[in-house]
């Protein structure tokens, strides 16, 4: 998964990205709402770890931006010194996930962001075998079948395929996705994504005859968009 | 006042100054040879000469001198007449062709008859007559003969006077003595053959023999026999005094400043009688000539020579002068090198001091022009330690510096313009131009006819109005299309000289085609909004108008949406042309099936099917992902538009090499054969008005498109009748 956490502090921003790393995620480090506001615009992220008082824009506003401007926006974590009752129902009504009040242990803050992604993924979406229109996906064998044929996938390929099923309608980043499967987007040629996004497209016949499409949203990422047969093509025309 | 007008009054003022300075040389010249200035400097190149060349003595003559040895053996002068009488007759055994006996025996005395009788016995014997000027009676001159008796007995008489030049050289003789008319001339002692030549009075130049080369005996050894017989015999014997102490001496010009004796001076004449050995001297005319000749031709060549040669050409001349005297003299021919050396040391320094006079008052007036046309350019920078003509030379110096600067000012400001020009002469030659010329012209110009180039340029159509308006100068300026479809405005100015005559022109070419693209941009948005706009929005009045309460919506709603396809397609297109191509890799295949994707709805309703074969294995094409997949969308919803319903669109793309190609072709009637070379140009329709949707445009901003990302586009209808779009995009260089 990959997770922005924004913090002022750089202790902080340090311990909690080693609590990230050691859950096997992948984080995005901000010092101030501001970059982290610009980042979310561009960029996908499956969880956001906010400090409350920053400088420029503070947590609570960072929080508040989000619900109102992002679609999908991903689940928040509060994660601040503030511990009165008032600031802790203002942040979960604003939006929020989860409040943690610092300072908190290692353990606690690790479970409690597992948790969060718990329920924003949903419990099925690891499934061994999971079904998206026509196309079914065996996680165990990573094979796909389409209309009663095996597709064979390498394995980033299915990777991206299972990403793009799980997330669809949802638009993911590049760098969410360069990051989700390869773990990086450092050293990774930009065309390497942009090649595996035109072979699982290719090979699994991804268009909208079959209930599928992928979507390119220029300069920021991708999205696999279902089509509904039963939609009146006349009315989108 | 212009640099060319300045340039002809100097011409004007050389010309006067160099008649005037040959003018006055010449008359010096003239008057050098009448007045005879140059007669001592003369004299003495005559001289020098005449050692050059002297004369051949004569073998036959002989020389009997009474020299120091005799005046020891004989005693003191004068001796008695009988000694004398001795002589002869010692001579007269001998037998000699003639004896003269060049002693003034003009006093009678008591041995005159003894020595008359030696002078009897066989041998002639000549003797001199002594003139004497003015004479002692009063007279003009007054001649005295020898003594009676000598006289008698003596074969010839004749005048032994010296003729001595005003530098107390002799240099000439008179063949015969004749003052008067009246009077009888009287021949020269030794001017044998010379009697009755009418004007032997002349005196005539004498070229001598060098010093003491006539054979000489001395009187003692004559006298006292020691002379053989044969030394004597047949020869000519002069008897004459050359002993120092007894005078009848005189300078001679091949004596180098010692004397000769009289004896050896009548011998030199008679010598030149034998030889013909007469110095002639050219009429005054030829002499006058002679002496112009040299300087007219210096002056002459002052006109085509530079000065330094000019004055290596006088010091040659004068060389020549002076050798055609001596050539001459070995002829016997006396030209005096005077005059013409005169004349020839005066006209260069004459012709320089007048040439500088006129320089000098040229420049000050032209400084004077520039200082009042250019004030501010000259600082005056008059030192007291210099003369004037320094002065000048400081100032013209100046004068050209700023000149200089304000030259390369201009070739600065011709080359920053921005614009290109073409300065050409009058003969059009283009002599300067600037980098946006070469630019625009892509080649090197000087040299060339500015007006071939300009032709060369421009598009055939616009050549003649062009050729039109370059051969009448001053006529505004003329709008011409380039080949290259660059549209230019040509300006063509005269260039004027101070004194208002034409010096060449000034091309100037302004690049106007952004003007005129939006010009054209402009006329293209009237037509869109005049008729391709305009036609749906009176369709849909035209099916509102109509009285059946059953509106056909899908034909309104088919008319709007063209009408906002239009819409689109020009915002897209004009919005494009604003950026800078700004391309990112793009797998074109990728953004080929995206924009099928987002056709799907339409084919579907048509049941068109879109298939995409793609071979290119993920070739990449740098791409501006937004105009590109618009370019496609156009081009397949173009072909799902043509299709017949339940028609196939197949969009096949394959990469080849350096290269990808995408083929886009329908299964519809294909394009009308007539309209196929201009399906890209703008305002295309094919005609049927109603029955296409959307096109004219589109196509237009697809070639666009195409042609923003290097590559081609090309149409055809395929074997199956549909019509086929090939598009040809180069590939992505490697990250």
């Amino acid at each position: 998964m990959r997770i922005a956490i924004a913090d002022d502090d750089g202790d902080s921003l340090a311990f909690l990205e080693n609590v990230v790393t050691s859950l096997g995620h992948v984080s995005a480090k901000f010092a101030d709402g501001e970059r982290l506001s610009a980042a979310l615009l561009r960029d996908t992220f499956d969880l956001v770890m906010l400090d409350w008082n920053m400088p420029g824009k503070s947590g609570f506003e960072v929080l508040q931006w989000m619900q109102s401007t992002i679609d999908n926006p991903p689940p928040v974590v509060m994660l601040t010194a503030r511990t009165a009752k008032r600031d802790v129902t203002d942040a979960l009504n604003a939006g929020a996930d989860d409040y943690i009040c610092k300072p908190e242990d290692e353990e606690v803050i690790a479970a409690r962001i597992a948790a969060v992604l718990r329920r924003s993924n949903g419990s099925s979406s690891m499934d061994k075998i999971a079904e998206y229109g026509n196309y079914r996906l065996d996680r165990m064998a990573q094979t796909i079948r389409h209309n009663g044929a095996d597709i064979v996938l390498t394995a980033k390929e299915f990777e991206l395929a299972d990403l793009l099923f799980r997330n669809r309608d949802r638009t993911l980043s590049r760098a969410y996705i360069m990051e989700t499967i390869w773990r990086t987007s450092a050293d990774l040629a930009t065309r390497t994504l942009d090649m595996h996004i035109s072979r699982v497209r290719s090979k699994l016949s991804l268009k909208p005859e079959n209930g599928f499409r992928i979507f390119t949203v220029f300069g920021y990422g991708y999205r696999l968009e279902t089509i509904d047969p039963a939609k009146d093509p006349a009315a989108t025309e | 006042m212009s640099e060319r007008s300045g340039a002809a009054s100097l011409q004007r003022r050389f010309r006067a100054e160099w008649a005037w300075a040959t003018a006055l040389a010449s008359a010096i010249i003239l008057a050098a040879t009448w007045g005879g200035w140059t007669r001592p400097a003369d004299n003495l190149l005559y001289d020098a000469a005449m050692r050059i060349v002297p004369a051949e003595a004569d073998p036959s003559l002989l020389i009997v001198a009474i020299d120091e040895p005799s005046l020891e053996r004989i005693g003191r002068w004068p001796w008695p007449r009988t000694i004398h009488a001795r002589l002869i007759e010692q001579l007269a055994t001998a037998r000699p062709r003639s004896i003269t006996l060049d002693l003034l025996l003009t006093e009678s005395s008591d041995d005159d008859a003894s020595l008359a009788a030696a002078m009897r016995l066989g041998a002639p014997v000549a003797l001199p007559a002594q003139i004497l000027v003015p004479g002692r009676n009063g007279q003009a001159f007054e001649r005295l003969d020898p003594a009676p008796l000598l006289a008698r007995a003596s074969s010839r008489i004749g005048h032994a006077n010296t003729r001595i030049d005003s530098d107390g050289t002799v240099r000439s003789a008179a063949l015969c003595f004749h003052p008067d008319r009246k009077a009888q001339p009287l021949a020269h002692l030794m001017a044998i053959g010379a009697e009755g030549q009418a004007d032997c009075g002349t005196p005539m130049r004498l070229r001598f023999a060098a010093q003491e080369s006539f054979a000489t005996i001395s009187f003692a050894s004559v006298l006292r026999g020691e002379v053989p017989a044969a030394l004597i015999e047949g020869r000519r014997v002069l008897i004459g005094m050359t002993a120092q102490g007894l005078g009848d001496r005189y300078p001679v010009p091949v004596a180098e400043g010692g004397t000769m004796p009289g004896v050896e001076i009548n011998a030199n004449v008679l010598n030149a009688q034998l030889q013909d050995g007469w110095v002639r001297e050219p009429s005054p005319l030829a002499s006058i000539l002679f002496g112009l000749a040299p300087t007219w031709l210096l002056m002459g060549a002052f006109w085509w020579i530079r000065p330094r040669a000019a004055s290596l050409i006088a010091v040659g001349l004068m060389l020549a002068v002076l050798g055609l005297s001596i050539a001459a003299l070995a002829v016997q021919w006396w030209v005096a090198p005077g005059p013409a050396l005169l004349g020839l040391a005066l006209a260069y320094p004459l012709w320089g001091w007048r040439r500088l006079q006129a320089t000098s008052d040229f420049m000050a007036d032209e400084l004077a022009h520039l200082e009042q046309e250019a004030a501010p350019l000259l600082a005056r920078q008059d030192a007291l330690d210099s003369d004037h003509v320094t002065r000048q030379a400081r100032q013209l110096a100046g004068a050209i510096d700023q000149l200089r600067d304000l030259k390369r000012q201009v070739g600065d400001a011709l080359a920053g313009l921005p614009d290109p020009a073409l300065v050409s002469d009058l003969s059009g030659r283009i002599v300067l131009t600037n980098a946006a010329a070469e630019r625009t012209f892509g080649r090197a110009l000087t040299g060339l006819d500015a007006a071939e180039a300009l032709l060369d340029i421009a598009e055939p159509q616009a050549r003649s109005p062009l050729t039109a308006y370059l051969g009448n100068i001053g006529q505004g300026h003329i709008e011409f299309e380039a080949r290259d479809d660059r549209v230019f405005v040509l300006r063509r100015a005269a260039i004027i000289s101070a004194d208002s005559s034409p010096r060449g022109q000034i091309d100037y070419l302004t690049d106007i085609s952004p003007i005129a693209r939006a010009r054209r941009e402009r006329e293209r948005v009237l037509q869109l909004l005049s008729h391709d706009m305009r036609a749906p929005q009176a369709a849909i009045l035209a099916l509102l108008a109509q009285p059946q309460p059953d509106i056909d919506r899908a034909r309104i709603a088919r008319h709007a949406r063209q009408t906002l396809t239009l819409a689109d397609n020009f915002v897209d297109l004009a919005r494009m042309q604003e950026r800078p191509f700004n391309p990112e890799p793009v797998i074109a295949s990728d953004l080929a099936s995206e924009a099928a994707d987002s056709l799907w709805p339409i084919a579907q309703q048509r049941g068109v099917q879109i298939t995409i074969c793609d071979d290119s294995d993920c070739a990449f094409v740098a791409a501006e992902r937004e105009s590109l997949f618009r370019a496609f969308v156009n081009l397949i919803d173009n072909a799902v538009k043509y299709s017949p319903d339940a028609g196939e669109v197949s969009v096949r793309i394959d990469g080849k090499g350096e290269t990808v190609h995408l083929v886009i072709t329908d299964q519809g009637k294909g394009i009308d054969p007539a309209i196929l070379p201009h399906v890209f140009e703008r305002f295309t329709s094919d005609g049927a008005g109603q029955a296409v949707k959307g096109v004219g445009l589109g196509l237009n901003y697809v070639a666009a498109v195409i042609d923003r990302h290097g590559g081609r586009i090309a149409v055809a209808n395929s074997a199956e009748g549909g019509a086929q779009f090939t598009i040809v995009l180069p590939v992505a260089g490697p990250v």
